[in-house]
């Protein structure tokens, strides 16, 4: 077992194939050997998102290697598990929170799959309506904006 | 709450990754820092590389293969993305050919498909110039250009392509002179520069390019006497000099070898002198209308077997108009000249 504390000092205890899922922790236990019980840190993960990306790593321990990438196959963003889909059935802040663990964690499934549903909320939208959705301020100058206007005149939202 | 504004560059790249092309360029209006995010070269091969053929609804990408470029959204992206994707992507492709679809320029990126054999861009309400970089198209055989809004020049890089075989710009705003370097194509077999601008005499080197099949300079404003040169194109067929302002005698036997020619039109022009006596047997419609040649109707051209139409009209012919032409000619428009003529003759038009 691997002991891991949180931002916020929240310690879990956590079997090695579901530690082993992070690249960041992996490392770290190959860096210290196996005799350490010492918890490892995770400054930058608060405990609630821990226990997230925790369900998470736990849904998909039994998960078979992945298949070497096929350059060729057609790639989307649609091609999300069912099972993860309910997983990322959070608030927008959490969302974004598991994402910056996983990029920090490095846990690639995982990234790929907060990334995928961002995108999926961006994708069709105007703008405008992304604007609002992520609350984005518009922070250019008119000229600025002018510029850009011209220069995406031919995929305007139509 | 944290933002996606928050999120690391990296991160954002991801996410916008999974978009459509022409989406991701629509969303880089958000604000400065997905501004910069979506503008990066390494963002671009991300996204190519990862949606370029993926089925995705309505913003549909690209179809891009070796045979041709099917889908057009490429001329509309940016440049950091038209780079990209010509570097992964159309290296390759040996013809892009649309029709009837407003592209509105042609991007100077078009230079990066090196393998570019055919470039066909007709009726794409193209306009400002050509640009320089189609000159590195070294392997380009036919450029089609026609019925476009294009102005300026000719950009001088063109002449250094020596294969070269068809160059279509009929129907543009284009201008200039054609220079000396013309001589440089010597694979060329039609030239169509009718319906513009441009304007100067045409240079003897015109004589170089000897394999020339077909040469239509109409509707422009060309000037100064045909020079003798143009004899030594001994391929042509169809030699179209119409609605210049052409001047001066043709010079002397200019036709006499072009032995495959059938259609010769020089009307509208400022040109006097004779009518040529040499022309070949191969001719089939022959036009000198609105001209100012003065003489006789040659009376070698009795032997013109295959001669269907002729147009003299309006010049200041004389003498009597020989018989063969009621009675073998399809098509003889005669009126306005100051012939020797008969009642029966008066129209001035004979037809079929």
């Amino acid at each position: 077992m691997v002991k891991i504390t949180s931002s916020d000092n929240q310690e879990f205890t956590i079997s090695k194939e579901i530690a082993n899922q992070s690249v960041l922790i992996k490392n770290m236990l190959e860096d210290v050997g196996e005799s350490d019980d010492q918890p490892i840190p995770l400054p930058n993960v608060s405990g609630a998102i821990l226990q997230k990306v925790i369900e998470y790593a736990t849904m998909h321990k039994d998960d078979p290697p992945p298949a070497p990438e096929d350059e060729t196959k057609l790639k989307t963003s649609e091609d999300i598990e069912e099972r993860d889909k309910e997983f990322m059935q959070l608030d927008q802040g959490t969302m974004f929170e598991i994402i910056l663990a996983a990029n920090y964690l490095d846990m690639k499934n995982l990234l790929d799959l907060g990334c995928k549903t961002v995108a999926n909320m961006i994708k069709g939208k105007s703008v405008e309506e992304v604007r609002k959705l992520f609350n984005i301020v518009n922070d250019f100058t008119p000229e600025e904006e002018e510029q850009i206007r011209k220069e995406n005149e031919w995929c305007e939202d139509r | 709450m944290i933002s996606i504004q928050e999120l690391p560059p990296e991160v954002v790249q991801s996410v916008f990754a999974w978009l459509p092309p022409k989406q991701v360029h629509r969303m880089k209006a958000l604000s400065r820092k997905m501004n910069e995010c979506l503008s990066t070269a390494g963002f671009a091969r991300l996204n190519l590389s990862q949606v370029w053929f993926a089925p995705l609804s309505d913003d549909a990408v690209i179809g891009f293969n070796s045979s041709g470029i099917s889908e057009f959204e490429w001329f509309f992206w940016s440049q950091t993305y038209q780079t990209v994707y010509a570097d992964m992507k159309l290296k390759d492709v040996e013809v892009v050919s649309y029709s009837l679809i407003p592209l509105l320029h042609i991007p100077s990126t078009i230079g990066l498909l090196k393998n570019l054999k055919a470039l066909a861009l007709t009726q794409c309400s193209l306009s400002g110039h050509i640009p320089n970089a189609i000159g590195s198209l070294s392997n380009i055989q036919k450029l089609n250009l026609s019925e476009n809004c294009l102005e300026g020049p000719i950009p001088i890089e063109l002449y250094t392509l020596p294969l070269l075989q068809e160059l279509d710009l009929f129907n543009n705003q284009l201008e200039g002179v054609i220079p000396a370097e013309v001589g440089n194509w010597v694979s060329l077999r039609k030239l169509n520069l009718g319906s513009n601008n441009f304007h100067g005499s045409l240079p003897p080197e015109l004589g170089n390019c000897t394999m020339i099949r077909s040469l239509s300079l109409f509707g422009n404003q060309f000037e100064g006497p045909i020079p003798p040169q143009l004899g030594l194109l001994t391929h042509m067929i169809e030699l179209n000099l119409e609605d210049n302002n052409f001047s001066g005698p043709l010079p002397d036997n200019v036709f006499q070898n072009m032995s495959s020619l059938m259609i010769l039109l020089l009307s509208n022009n400022y040109l006097n002198g004779l009518l040529p006596n040499s022309i070949p047997a191969s001719i089939i419609v022959l036009s000198f209308h609105h001209c100012y040649f003065e003489g006789e109707i040659p009376a070698s051209w009795s032997l013109l077997e295959s001669l269907f139409e002729l147009h003299v009209e309006n010049n200041f012919l004389s003498g009597d108009i020989p018989e063969w032409c009621f009675d073998r000619l399809s098509r003889f428009y005669y009126h306005d000249n100051q012939f020797t003529l008969v009642d029966s003759e008066e129209s001035g038009v004979t037809t079929e």
